[in-house]
């Protein structure tokens, strides 16, 4: 909404702007224009002017100087004088049908306006009436008179006429201002919400009428999309929910009678080693049916995440310790490095995740040393939160994988089995925490930073 | 009910498979008295019939379910009921606890742990009041016995009295005798949650504890330190370990 504000408020500067620059322009423009024609009509006083000046009388004859005869050939202009009785007493090039004696009011006529079409000026001089014609339509010729009342209201009227002018473009110019701004709220409401993955409907009309019905459009499709989306997830999680549930009780059969022979003194010892294996791998199968689940409840967001304060250093102890309880294979060992910081540094988390997410890498490095390793958990406070480090001295993790988890394995690759690892990282994901490798020997999760 | 292994036991599932198999184990382990049903017509038969003690109870079943099922047998019987169930979601786990269920397992299941769960709670159900009345044997620490009940260690020619601290201690650890417990979890048995700043404070109760439990308190051998994780009271006689 914010961003709509400032949309209208930059319209409006915009069209405020516009309107003073076009006012000024045309004020501008008027001035020149004025100063034009009156300077052009100063020039054509200016010619009979000259003209009048460069007529002379010698021997009782009106004559002209040779100046005034280039003047009047290259204005290609006619010209007479008239004498106070309206006789013809000089002229150039007059056409003969005009060279006749004029009365008081064809003079009084031809001042004003045409003489048979031909736009003429006269000035009076010394030796009687001068006319000079232009050629005929290459001269408009307006008398105009009015009162000096009304000459002064014009004066007046202009700038109130102006500022009404203005006023009104304003009003009008906010009046579109606000319609465009509701018209542009609603759109804006309808792209939000869309964002926020909520399906809308706005109403098709008015300016932005087509605008709305694409967004309505767009609304329709990603809806569909999405509950597609939900239909192909909801699907697959209940697939997987449904056959770990199918294979737990066939499973219960298998570990159940397998522990049965185990026990079995009937039994040679190879056939109870023998139920004693089918035991252990039935175990693994169940381990990989609840990681399974895990693993596609996390990645659909099925997984809630029942949060609590807690201290990491005691969850880190207790998951160390339930190590040491079930026994480290021979050859193994867990260190446990607690800042002193971290003891007073409380997280919010789901520690039942959280303990699973620790377990599982330390899991990791007992499971893929078989021959014995030293895994390394540290912890120390960084940036408000705490730095989680697991290291061992074994033989690593492969690139693969950890390009695998990085999203960097291209599309020809093989991604590799690592539902443990997996595990962890949307764990972390689902914290807001970051799984981060250095190595190939330590992986760092950054908690509550 | 005079031995556990007299409990009447009644077990619901809709497999027939999983039924024999229980019926099998539980016999072995020395149950005499369990019956087997396959639907919630049949378990509400030989619920009247047969008054079952403990209940081990699927949830999915043909012609209903089994949190049903456990609320009609709560309306007339307080007999503990274990769920035993494929269904391992959370909710479900959480509904049967909530209905008052003693214990929830899900499938596949290690039998003995089966085993050793329905025992405790058969103990904790119709036995506990036994223990109470009477005093549980010592605590035998080498040459010295520990009488929890009582809060007091003696030796050879001393009775030391414990204080209420040492002896929550010394009862938490008792409880996990054999396996480490953390700093943490010895520190919430006596502080409860907020036990923050109370590490020197243990450290103190720990020493004071060896002195009275341990012959060289310098040098214990039962109650011993484990580097950064907690603390551990040994099983056995560690002297010959």
């Amino acid at each position: 909404m914010k961003n709509l504000s400032k949309i209208i408020s930059r319209y409006l500067i915009c069209a405020v702007i516009m309107l003073v620059v076009t006012l000024f322009l045309n004020v501008f423009l008027y001035l020149i224009l004025g100063f034009r024609i009156i300077q052009s009509g100063n020039r054509s006083f200016l010619k009979i002017r000259v003209l009048a000046e460069e007529l002379s009388l010698s021997d009782g004859q009106l004559s002209l100087s040779e100046e005034g005869y280039r003047f009047l050939e290259e204005n290609n202009v006619w010209a007479m004088v008239l004498s106070d009785d309206g006789k013809v007493i000089w002229n150039w090039k007059l056409p003969e049908n005009l060279n006749h004696t004029y009365t008081v009011s064809q003079v009084a006529a031809f001042s004003k306006w045409y003489l048979d079409d031909y736009p003429v000026t006269s000035r009076i001089t010394d030796y009687g009436l001068l006319v000079i014609a232009q050629p005929k339509g290459t001269v408009w010729k307006q008398n105009f008179s009015d009162s000096v009342h009304v000459i002064e209201s014009i004066a007046c009227m202009i700038p109130v006429t102006l500022i009404a002018n203005l006023i009104l473009i304003l009003v009008m110019v906010f009046f579109f201002g606000i319609r465009f701004y509701r018209s542009l709220k609603l759109l804006a409401g309808g792209i939000q919400e869309l964002s926020d993955q909520k399906p809308i409907h706005l109403p098709e009309k008015g300016m932005t009428e087509l605008l709305a019905k694409q967004l309505n459009q767009t609304s329709d499709l990603l809806s569909c999309q999405k509950k597609k989306l939900d239909q192909r997830d909801d699907a697959r999680a209940a697939w997987i929910s449904g056959v770990s549930h199918d294979i737990r009780t066939p499973l219960s059969l298998v570990m159940g009678y397998a522990s049965d022979l185990k026990s079995d003194a009937a039994l040679s010892g190879e056939q109870r080693c023998k139920a004693r294996i089918i035991e252990q791998q039935s175990l693994q199968i169940k381990r990989l049916i609840e990681d399974l689940n895990l693993t596609s409840k996390l990645e659909y967001n099925m997984q809630p995440l029942r949060t609590s304060v807690f201290r990491p250093s005691g969850l880190l102890r207790t998951v160390v310790s339930d190590f040491y309880n079930r026994g480290l294979s021979e050859g193994c060992r867990i260190d446990l490095y607690i800042d002193p910081d971290v003891e007073q540094i409380t997280l919010t988390g789901d520690t039942a995740l959280l303990s699973r997410a620790f377990s599982n890498l330390i899991q990791n490095s007992i499971s893929h040393n078989k021959s014995g390793c030293t895994v390394t958990v540290t912890a120390y406070p960084q940036k408000g939160g705490v730095c989680f480090q697991v290291s061992d001295d074994g033989c690593g993790i492969p690139d693969a994988v950890i390009r695998s988890l990085m999203g960097e394995l291209s599309d020809t690759e093989k991604a590799p089995h690592i539902m443990g690892l997996r595990i962890v990282q949307q764990i972390v994901q689902a914290h807001g925490w970051e799984m981060v490798f250095t190595d190939a020997h330590t992986i760092h999760i950054l908690g509550g930073i | 009910m005079k031995h556990i292994h007299d409990a009447r036991i009644l077990l619901v599932d809709d497999n027939p498979d999983i039924l024999d198999m229980l019926k099998n184990i539980l016999t072995r382990q020395g149950f005499t008295s369990v019956k087997a049903a396959e639907n919630c017509g049949q378990a509400r038969e030989l619920f009247r019939s047969f008054l079952p003690e403990l209940i081990v109870l699927d949830i999915m079943l043909p012609d209903g379910d089994g949190f049903s099922l456990m609320r009609d047998f709560r309306l007339s019987s307080d007999a503990p009921v274990l769920f035993l169930s494929a269904k391992d979601e959370d909710n479900d786990r959480l509904l049967g606890l909530g209905l008052g269920a003693d214990d929830y397992i899900t499938k596949p299941f290690l039998p003995d742990e089966l085993v050793l769960r329905l025992t405790a709670i058969l103990k904790r159900t119709y036995f506990s009041s036994f223990h109470r009345n009477s005093e549980l044997p010592g605590l035998s620490l080498g040459d010295r016995t520990v009488y929890l009940e009582r809060g007091v260690v003696l030796t050879k020619d001393k009775e030391l009295n414990l204080t209420a601290k040492e002896l929550a201690l010394l009862t938490k650890l008792y409880e996990n005798r054999g396996n480490i417990v953390t700093f943490d979890a010895l520190s919430d048995a006596v502080w409860g949650e907020n036990y923050y700043g109370y590490e020197n404070t243990l450290m103190v109760h720990i020493r004071r504890l060896r002195e009275k439990i341990e012959e060289d308190p310098s040098h214990p051998v039962w109650l011993l330190t484990v580097r950064g994780l907690g603390y551990k009271l040994m099983k056995g006689d560690p002297s010959r370990q």
